[in-house]
């Protein structure tokens, strides 16, 4: 799919410009002024040394395990929530029955599955890909049912009055939930990145989570900065990924 | 084959009622418009007759069979308000979406159906970028390619341009004329129904009942100068006429007892109660800790047996009837005068009539065992005959007007508000007025149990009744103005018929000495 460049347009202006700011600031303080000390923030320069260093040391590596997790537990979620959400949508009884568990896992927070996930599952990816999948799932099966309910009702009307089938009318529903669903993985994708990071510090041989914790142990703050500023830039360039995507896939909104 | 009878529907939502005893027939190829103020259940009805809502009672076939049968292997088009179109389709899609099961020709199927409706150059759009007129446009077309014998549209043009409105209804008339289909209508817009249906269902609310069906008796084709003609206008009026009183009527009712510790006051719904609307508008009744609750019926009678059985604890009537009580319940005690009317009542007629003497044996709609009742044999009395004269056509307050514009009457008894509203509307002219037989007094009645144990109550609703006339009388402009919508009359009408009313200070002088005046009347 081409998304196209990311122009520099007036629109940009001010994320460019603040951008510049901060890096002078960044830059001033820590190399011209050293106001602040080097262990807690090191210079730009010595982060952008610290990043090639990673990079010849197969920083490479945990950046696609670190996505890789991500990619495997959000396919999986996605792929189980939405039958789950369609069975609740479409039948009182399963919505009666599965909401109270969506609503009680939901709440329980990853990092004290941890333990089990070790238990259960071991070092390896699984355990990861699972506290994943169970950070996501039930989140986005809760927000899928939740979006194919609010279809209006007037569809369902038409729907009747065109006389469609069982399955035309699913169609129906889940094609005009969609933009809807789309938006709500654009945000549980976000929520994956946290868990993440946490679930790579506890047990893992690779992934930014494992780097990052690395760094730590041997006090180095830019390797850790560097970490940092990764995540960010893969969680905001898949979310530029959705955001762009999503008036492809629904013209109709635009 | 595709015509549709509807038998004596009942439906509730929960306890409340929102249909009635609806009953109404379509012709096969006819189009008939369902016509009502707003919340009158029109849309549910129409959503019975989809099969989108089950009745709790009551039949609809479909030619000769049963709807529930009827639909197991057919569908009545529908073109709705919102949402007309699915907005992931394009405008082809939207039309293939109609052609379910049919096989050949799709294409040329779905070009021609959008040729039809000027939309066959937008056949890749989606509706959000099409004009709310284009989105009905392809709405209808999708209903018409469907190949239903009948078409259901619930106020399709509602939120379009009267302009665009009216195109579309010309629209409407000429793709009927191409296919013939039987066409179901619901709308609030009066004009748009006497344009299309052949027949109208003018509906009436809370709940939702058949007021009046109305042939309308203009052939298709019918060109848009249609709307200017004499004939379509009186119909509009006499259309107006009902919808609004039947939007009053709905207002009223929801203002029904409620269980409270406030003293419940039944009043007349007309200008001479506005003291008691502008001190309510001013806050007087909080500022003096007064906790009363205004109730205002257009059943005049059901106001009555309210405060028979303890419902409300004061009641506004015409000293006729207070009389009246009195002997029936010699309990009641009269424990205000409000005002007289000096022409807000009248005897008006359609017929060339020009005194009180020519009335006899003439048909007159009025109010039995009320105002318009006694208003009647007392301008009878007063010209040496007796109510056994004429023929009275007993009906609601609100009904009469109607009946005389639609000619079911000769003559009527109306008041304010009604009585300008019907002035205007049918050409009646006035016979005689409560100007030349000022004996007709507003009172307010109690128990004299109630009256003993609220001495100091009623007390103060006096002295607020008076402070609110003395404001009348002081600036009538800033009254009238304030009053209005409380009467649901605009300013200047509320001026005019103000004019016609002369107020009374709350004492009981005035008004005792005309019921001795009416007294030989009564007996």
């Amino acid at each position: 799919m081409d998304l196209g460049p990311i122009k520099i347009s007036k629109k940009n202006l001010p994320l460019i410009v603040s951008l510049l700011f901060l890096s002078g600031l960044w830059f001033f303080v820590t190399e011209t002024t050293r106001i602040v000390n080097p262990l807690f923030l090191p210079s730009p320069v010595k982060v952008a040394t610290a990043l090639s260093g990673l990079i010849t040391n197969g920083l490479s590596a945990d950046v696609f395990a670190t996505v890789g997790r991500v990619a495997a537990a959000f396919v999986l979620s996605v792929s189980l929530a939405l039958p789950v959400a369609l069975l609740m949508s479409e039948s009182k009884f399963f919505q009666r029955l599965f909401t109270p568990y969506l609503d009680f896992i939901r709440y329980i927070p990853v990092p004290v599955l941890i333990p089990l996930a070790i238990l259960f599952f071991g070092i390896g990816e699984t355990a990861k890909i699972v506290l994943l999948f169970v950070g996501t799932f039930f989140q986005v099966a809760l927000q899928f049912e939740v979006d194919l309910d609010d279809v209006p009702v007037d569809y369902f009307d038409l729907a009747h009055s065109l006389n469609f089938s069982f399955w035309q009318r699913l169609k129906m529903k889940l094609l005009a939930a969609a933009p809807e669903m789309y938006n709500n993985m654009r945000i549980s994708l976000g929520l994956s990145w946290s868990y993440v990071v946490i679930a790579e510090l506890v047990a893992a041989p690779t992934g930014i989570g494992h780097m990052i914790k690395e760094a730590q142990r041997f006090s180095l703050t830019a390797d850790v900065y560097v970490g940092i500023l990764l995540m960010g830039l893969v969680g905001f360039l898949s979310d530029y990924i959705f955001r762009k995507s999503y008036f492809k896939l629904f013209p109709y909104k635009n | 084959m595709s015509g549709i009878s509807v038998q004596k529907l009942n439906k509730n939502f929960g306890a409340k009622k929102v249909l009635e005893d609806i009953y109404f027939e379509v012709e096969n190829g006819e189009v008939v418009a369902i016509l009502g103020p707003s919340g009158c259940g029109k849309t549910t009805l129409l959503k019975c007759i989809l099969g989108l809502e089950k009745s709790d009672s009551g039949e609809i076939f479909v030619g000769s069979t049963r709807l529930t049968e009827w639909l197991k292997d057919n569908r009545i088009a529908y073109v709705p308000q919102k949402y007309a179109n699915f907005n992931y389709l394009t405008v082809a899609q939207n039309i293939l979406a109609a052609l379910n099961g049919q096989e050949l020709n799709l294409d040329s199927l779905v070009e021609s159906s959008l040729k039809n409706v000027g939309l066959d150059k937008f056949k890749t759009s989606y509706p959000g970028q099409l004009s709310g007129g284009m989105q009905q446009r392809l709405a209808l077309a999708r209903a018409l390619a469907s190949g239903a014998g009948i078409i259901a549209f619930d106020e399709p043009f509602s939120s379009l341009d009267v302009e665009t409105r009216q195109q579309m209804q010309e629209l409407i008339l000429e793709s009927r004329s191409d296919n013939k289909k039987t066409m179901l209508f619901v709308t609030h817009d009066i004009e748009e129904a006497i344009f299309l249906a052949r027949k109208i269902v003018v509906m009436g609310t809370k709940p939702g009942v058949v007021r009046e069906i109305i042939d309308v008796p203009f052939n298709y084709p019918r060109p848009s100068s249609l709307r200017f003609d004499e004939e379509f206008q009186k119909i509009r009026r006499a259309l107006s006429f009902i919808v609004r009183s039947e939007g009053i009527k709905g207002k009223l009712s929801e203002g029904e007892p409620i269980v409270g510790r406030s003293h419940k006051i039944g009043l007349y719904y007309w200008p001479g109660n506005s003291p008691f609307f502008y001190a309510q508008e001013r806050g007087w009744f909080e500022n003096d800790l007064l906790p009363v609750e205004f109730i205002s019926f257009s059943d005049n009678r059901q106001k009555i047996d309210f405060w028979k059985s303890g419902k409300i604890d004061i009641l506004n009537v015409t000293i006729d009837t207070a009389l009246r009580l009195k002997k029936e319940i010699p309990d009641t005690e009269i424990i205000m005068g409000l005002n007289i009317s000096r022409g807000g009542d009248a005897l008006i007629s359609r017929d060339p009539i020009s005194s009180v003497k020519e009335i006899k044996n003439k048909r007159v709609a009025l109010e039995k065992d009320e105002i318009s009742e006694f208003f009647l044999r007392y301008v009878l009395y007063k010209n040496g005959m007796n109510l056994e004269d004429v023929i009275v056509a007993d009906m609601k307050g609100d009904e009469i007007g109607a009946a005389l514009i639609s000619g079911r009457v000769d003559a009527a008894v109306l008041w304010e508000p009604w009585l300008s509203k019907t002035l205007e509307l049918s050409r009646a002219h006035v016979v005689a007025t409560s100007r030349d037989f000022s004996v007709f007094a507003d009172v307010l009645v109690a128990r004299k149990s109630f009256a003993e144990e609220n001495k100091e109550e009623i007390q103060k609703i006096k002295m607020i009744w008076q402070k609110s006339v003395d404001a009348y009388y002081l600036n009538k402009q800033d009254f009238t103005r304030a009053v209005a919508p409380a009467v649901g009359l605009s300013a200047r009408d509320l001026a005019s018929q103000l004019e016609l009313i002369e107020f009374f200070d709350g004492g009981t002088k005035r008004v005792l000495e005309i019921g001795g005046e009416i007294k030989d009347m009564m007996r």
